[in-house]
C-alpha cells in the first residue's frame, strides 16, 4: 500500500524537531526586551540632535566640505575680530578732529589716546576725548590747569590743547 | 527552553487575561502612544518566536540577533500603521521575514552555526527524538550536534522560500493559513513548496530518513 506524503514526511519532521533544541547563550532573552528599548531611546535622542549628526557625518565624509568649512569659518571669525577693532578704535579719531568755533576762534581737538596703565594694551581709550567731549566748550576752555584725579589704573594728560588763531 | 514556538501567543480582545497579562489590543494602543513600558511587554511576548524565525533561516546566532533587535525596532518605528486587520504576529513576522530574505539577499550565506547550546532536558523528554537518533543514524557516533550541522546544512541548501516554511510549519508549528498570511500568497502556494521542500530535504538528509 503506498503512504501518503505526510506519512512519509513524518520522519523527517521529527528530525528537523532537532533545531528546536538549538537556543541562543543562557539569559539571552533576560535582556533581549530592554536592548531594543535602549536602542529605540538612543534613536529618539539621536533624531533630537539629527542636525548635528548629520552635519558631522557629512563632515567626516567628505574631506573637502571639511577643508571649505575651515577656510570659511576662519575668514568669518578674522572678519569679525577686524570688525570689532574697527568698532573700537574709529570712534576717537572721529571725536578728535571735531572743530568748533567758540567766540570766534576755533578749537582743534587732537589729544593722544590715553592707554590704560595695565597689562590690557588692546583696550584702547581716550579719557580725553570722553571728557572733552561732554564738556561744554565754556568749561573747556577754562580747563588749563592739572588734570583732574581719576581711578587708580588709568592716567590723564592734558590733551594737545591748541586754541586756534 | 525550545526557540520554537508551538503557537503564537494572539491576543485579541481588550481585557487582561487569566494571567492577568494586558492584551496586545491594549499594549499596542500604548505602544502606538508612545509608551516603552508596553511595547517592552509586547517584545518579550514575541521575542522567541522572532528570533528562533530568523535563526533557522540564518544559522548564525549574531545575525539572527541584530535582525530581531532591528525587527523590533523597525516594528516600533511603523506600529502607527498597524490597524489590527491581521494579528499583531502576523504583522511582526512578516517584518521579521521581510528584514532577513533582505539580509540573505544582499550577503553570501554563511555555513557558521551556534548549534552547541542544545537544552538536554528537552531532548530527554523529547524520547522519540532520541529514538529517532539512535535507530536511524548510521553512524551510532554521531551526536546530536553533529546531527544540527547537517540539518543546518541541509535547509541552506533550500531556496529562501522553502527554507522559510519549513522553518515556520515544521520547526515554528504555525499553521499554513498563518504562514500564507505572513508570507502574503495563498494556502496552496504554502502547501506546494512545503512538499517541495520536504522533498529535496529528504533527499539530503537521506542517510538520517528511511
Amino acid at each position: 500500500m503506498k503512504t501518503t506524503p505526510s506519512q512519509d514526511f513524518q520522519d523527517l519532521r521529527q528530525l528537523l524537531a532537532a533545531k528546536r533544541l538549538e537556543q541562543p547563550p543562557p539569559g539571552y532573552f533576560d535582556h533581549f526586551a530592554d536592548r531594543v528599548i535602549s536602542r529605540l531611546e538612543a534613536d529618539e535622542d539621536c533624531e533630537a540632535s539629527g542636525w548635528w549628526n548629520r552635519l558631522m557625518q557629512l563632515l567626516e565624509a567628505h574631506p573637502l566640505v571639511t577643508s571649505v568649512a575651515g577656510v570659511v569659518m576662519s575668514a568669518a571669525l578674522l572678519t569679525t575680530v577686524q570688525f570689532a577693532d574697527t568698532l573700537e578704535l574709529s570712534p576717537e579719531p572721529r571725536s578728535l578732529s571735531t572743530s568748533f568755533s567758540l567766540a570766534g576762534s576755533s578749537i582743534k581737538a587732537q589729544p593722544e589716546p590715553t592707554r590704560l596703565a595695565t597689562e590690557e594694551t588692546w583696550v584702547t581709550r581716550s579719557f580725553a576725548t570722553v571728557a572733552l567731549t561732554s564738556l561744554t566748550p565754556s568749561i573747556r576752555t577754562a580747563w588749563s590747569g592739572e588734570p583732574p584725579k581719576v581711578a587708580s589704573g588709568w592716567s590723564v594728560r592734558p590733551v594737545n590743547f591748541t586754541p586756534g588763531r | 527552553m525550545s526557540l520554537a514556538i508551538s503557537k503564537p501567543p494572539a491576543h485579541s480582545s481588550e481585557t487582561p487575561t487569566a494571567s492577568g497579562e494586558l492584551e496586545d489590543s491594549t499594549l499596542i494602543q500604548r505602544a502606538q502612544e508612545g509608551d516603552h513600558a508596553a511595547y517592552d511587554q509586547l517584545v518579550r511576548r514575541y521575542q522567541k518566536g522572532v528570533y528562533a524565525t530568523i535563526y533557522h533561516m540564518t544559522s548564525n546566532h549574531e545575525d539572527a540577533s541584530d535582525l530581531a533587535q532591528e525587527t523590533f525596532i523597525r516594528a516600533f518605528r511603523a506600529i502607527g500603521s498597524f490597524r489590527g486587520q491581521s494579528l499583531f504576529f502576523t504583522w511582526l513576522y512578516r517584518i521579521a521575514v521581510n528584514k532577513t530574505l533582505n539580509f540573505l539577499k544582499q550577503r553570501s550565506r554563511r555555513g557558521q552555526m551556534s548549534l552547541n547550546d542544545l537544552d538536554s532536558d528537552l531532548l530527554e523528554r523529547d524520547s522519540g527524538l532520541g529514538a529517532l537518533i539512535s535507530d536511524k543514524t548510521p553512524r551510532h557516533e554521531l551526536n546530536l550536534g553533529e546531527l544540527q550541522v547537517r540539518l543546518n546544512e541541509a535547509m541552506l541548501k533550500l531556496s529562501e522560500p522553502h527554507r522559510l516554511v519549513v522553518t515556520l510549519h515544521d520547526i515554528q508549528g504555525l499553521s499554513h493559513d498563518e504562514i500564507s498570511k505572513i508570507m502574503d500568497c495563498n494556502t496552496g502556494t504554502v502547501r506546494s513548496r512545503l512538499y517541495y521542500a520536504r522533498q529535496q530535504l529528504q533527499g539530503h538528509l537521506a542517510e538520517f530518513v528511511k
